[in-house]
């Protein structure tokens, strides 16, 4: 077939920009079909190594491309070297697969996954040539769709976004493309996609919107042949989600609220599935992933069943809780890595019991001691400060834990053992729908003091320390709690040339700064207010299906320094998370 | 067993980088039910190498990869044809042949097609001709140095707006095609545009001197 003008005039492009295989598709089990009446182009708003990583956007990718007359492509942001080079030579943003226009697509879908890639998202839109306001769009544009965790707030972005998912989009998404499907006009559509209550349209209202929940879980949603992407992305392994939901609790944790309740797949099925990826595939690891997979209570069954059949496979378990079973398990299921990580978030008993991780020290140090029993020679721990209600015991207390880690190793491996220590620890950033989301951010002279303190007690031979920039932390608050004043902040600052904030050689704190001047604000104040209970909130009309009365419950017991238990297993804390079919499903009890 | 591949990278696929094509080749392999046989020592890796980086956006039609698959009795066409139904788009497996002594690669031949009208083009190929020396400045985040094009690639081969030209790499080194393009454009007095760069043929000598050489990429 005859390659098209804007087809030629990519190739071109590519000649010229750095890692050109970020554009090109055609990778194994991509997706083509020219056939296709309804075509949706998926999006991640950053680097195409960092979304094509992204489970979700697989499981979704896979669904729409199940339906006949549906076509779902993807399309990640372009580095800034592509992205100028496209505006100056008139190329608009184009999926992987066909290289055809995002513009004449029916959909563009972007996951939000993070505040820092607000400034793309809006990148995203522009370079495709669609107005970056819904106001200003017309018949004959697509409509832009936004989901994923960090569209529970979705007031940041309200004005450049036609309708908002609210939870998990298995089942919601196939709604959405069977009404693409049926109607024609722009307009037509979205009063139709209106009428769903986990959709928020702001040219619509303000009106309240319920999460999603996908109460079934089937495997039948796992994709068996996900793309799998060249070699620069960042995780490039076979994966199968486990489990869905948390209820531990944390008072920080997000994804905690957000997923509520807790979901497991039958161990044959997640068996099953993750086999049947690794032939489709061709990868030599398997992760079976989750919020906290250790809790799932099919894992040891599932490790067995698959290092049965696949003996010299590599089996990552990401996310586990502290304590010796998960660190024996890793060890039963991997041979080959050495290196784990421990989460304890913060090194005192107190600070634990604020931020409801309920561990203790003796917890921590049997599980470090196992994993150095167990033969892993990098054990990394990972903490935050900044907390609500931390005082610099709670810093030293990281700095002693840290010590007392590298004891424990050196009574395995000796005085001059070759092991390493690695504590990271990042900033608390408060999250919309948690118990800590009235809490204001640390201020970042206070995080550097913590920081530069660490810096200097934690150093030594076995021990290693990384820390995350204040800048960037600081920024992802400011957005992540704000409001429709923060949309225009936004756009400012992106007009100014914001892009690509999570990355370090491009992130602008000064066009921030100057962007939230320019409408009254300022970027620390934002970031650090604390919000009363009594206000409302710009997310408040977003029904996470935990009540706000338990949200502030939790934060009343936070002050009391006391911790809640899991409802698994130490009975209902009536969050609110259950309704009806929807409630706490495990395998094995 | 040790396996030597023929491949073309053609279309979109000749924009991914050596490690990508030996990573998607490496999963292909695994998908069509191959074991890749793995490395020695303290961090094996599996044992394949492509003979000659490409780089990226120069298509071929003589790719070559050296793999060594766990198994004796490794049927070669259906090899080729079950990773055929692997290899991602444009990545095209033609034969397999039970690798040989160790060798290198002597020369390796592009077709350069142009984006500018023949005569031009015919113009140039005259001028370089017609040059004793063409150093072209080659940079590099180590070093900047001077390469003599014409060195590596005495003769051109035109044929309307495409130039056929053979490479020879020396043990002191080689010139790029990218390298012959800068050169005609200054013979050319101004840019040709390329309209793109297809690599050929691949040819190998023996090398005895080489055996013991790193395996992997």
């Amino acid at each position: 077939m005859e390659a098209s003008p804007l087809q030629k005039t990519i190739e071109h492009l590519l000649t010229s920009v750095e890692k050109p295989s970020r554009y090109i598709g055609g990778e194994t089990n991509e997706v083509v079909k020219p056939e296709a009446t309804v075509r949706v182009a998926l999006s991640y708003p950053d680097a195409y190594e960092i979304g094509i990583s992204n489970q979700a956007l697989q499981i979704l990718y896979g669904l729409i491309n199940n339906r006949t007359a549906a076509a779902a492509e993807r399309v990640y942001c372009p580095w800034p070297d592509m992205a100028d080079a496209m505006r100056r030579d008139g190329v608009p943003l184009f999926t992987l697969e066909s290289w055809r226009a995002v513009r004449d697509m029916d959909l563009l879908g972007i996951t939000l996954q993070a505040e820092l890639t607000y400034s793309n998202v809006l990148e995203l839109i522009d370079l495709a040539g669609i107005p970056l306001r819904g106001a200003d769009r017309s018949e004959g544009d697509p409509i832009v769709l936004a989901g994923g965790p960090s569209a529970s707030n979705p007031m940041p972005l309200a004005a450049f976004v036609d309708v908002f998912f609210m939870g998990e989009a298995e089942e919601g998404l196939l709604q959405i493309i069977e009404i693409l499907e049926q109607v024609t006009g722009r307009e037509e559509r979205l009063d139709r996609l209106a009428m769903l209550p986990f959709l928020y349209l702001p040219s619509r209202g303000e009106r309240p919107v319920e999460r999603l929940v996908f109460a079934d879980f089937s495997i039948d949603t796992q994709p068996t042949s996900p793309v799998v992407p060249y070699a620069s992305a960042i995780f490039a392994r076979a994966s199968v989600e486990v489990m869905r939901g948390c209820t531990r609790g944390c008072r920080f944790c997000h994804a905690g609220t957000w997923y509520r309740p807790v979901r497991e797949r039958r161990v044959e099925d997640v068996v099953t599935a993750g086999l049947q990826q690794l032939d489709c595939t061709g990868y030599d690891e398997l992760s079976l992933t989750s919020l906290a997979t250790s809790d799932w209570t099919g894992v040891a069954r599932a490790i067995t069943e698959i290092k049965a059949d696949r003996p010299q496979l590599n089996l990552s378990l990401p996310s586990n809780r502290v304590d010796t079973g998960p660190v024996a398990l890793l060890a039963a299921a991997n041979s080959r890595q050495r290196s784990i990580t421990l989460a304890p978030e913060a090194a005192t008993q107190r600070m634990r019991d604020i931020i409801c991780k309920t561990i203790t020290d003796e917890m921590i140090d049997t599980a470090i001691d196992a994993a150095f029993a167990a033969g892993y020679t990098s054990i990394k721990l990972y903490f935050m400060i900044g907390l609500p209600l931390e005082t610099f015991a709670e810093v030293e207390g990281i700095v002693e834990l840290g010590y007392r880690a590298r004891e424990i190793g050196r009574r395995h491996l000796g005085e001059g053992g070759k092991f390493t220590v690695h504590v990271s620890a990042s900033n608390f950033v408060p999250k919309p729908h948690t118990p800590f989301q009235w809490d204001g951010m640390a201020h970042p002279d206070q995080l550097r003091v913590k920081q530069d303190y660490l810096r200097r007690a934690l150093k030594g031979r076995q021990l290693k320390l990384s820390l995350h920039d204040a800048r960037t932390s600081m920024l992802e608050g400011a957005i992540g709690r704000g409001d429709a004043i923060t949309g225009d902040v936004l756009e400012a600052a992106w007009r100014a040339g914001a892009r690509f904030d999570a990355w370090t050689e491009h992130h602008r704190e000064d066009l921030w700064q100057e962007a939230f001047q320019a409408f009254g604000r300022d970027l620390v104040a934002e970031a650090t207010r604390e919000r009363d209970p009594l206000d409302t909130l710009p997310w408040d009309h977003v029904r996470s299906g935990v009540s706000k009365e338990f949200l502030l419950d939790e934060w009343w017991q936070s002050r009391a320094e006391r911790p809640t238990g899991d409802c698994r297993w130490d009975g209902c804390s009536d969050c609110g998370a259950c309704v009806g079919p929807v409630r706490n499903r495990l395998v094995e009890a | 067993m040790k396996i030597e591949l023929r491949l073309a990278i053609r279309d979109r696929a000749r924009y991914l980088s050596h490690l990508e094509m030996v990573d998607l080749l490496l999963a292909a392999l695994r998908r069509a039910g191959y074991e890749v046989a793995l490395s020695n020592g303290m961090r094996p890796r599996p044992v394949i190498s492509l003979a000659l980086a490409r780089g990226v956006g120069i298509a071929s039609e003589d790719e070559r990869c050296t793999v060594e698959l766990v198994g004796s009795d490794i049927d070669l066409d259906d090899l080729v044809e079950r990773l055929r139904a692997t290899c991602p788009r444009g990545v095209v497996p033609i034969e397999a042949g039970v690798a040989g002594a160790r060798s290198i690669v002597a020369e390796a031949t592009y077709c350069i097609e142009f984006d500018a009208p023949g005569d031009l083009v015919a113009q140039a190929v005259a001028g370089y001709h017609s040059a004793t020396e063409l150093a072209v400045p080659r940079r590099s985040p180590k070093q900047r140095r001077s390469i003599d094009v014409r060195r590596f690639a005495p003769e051109l081969v035109l044929a309307g707006s495409a130039v056929t030209v053979a490479i020879a790499i020396f043990e002191d080194g080689s010139a790029k095609p990218e390298e012959v393009v800068r050169a005609l454009s200054h013979c050319a007095n101004g840019d040709l545009p390329v309209a793109g760069i297809t690599r050929l043929a691949v040819r190998t000598v023996p090398n005895p001197a080489r055996v013991g050489a790193t395996e992997n990429t």
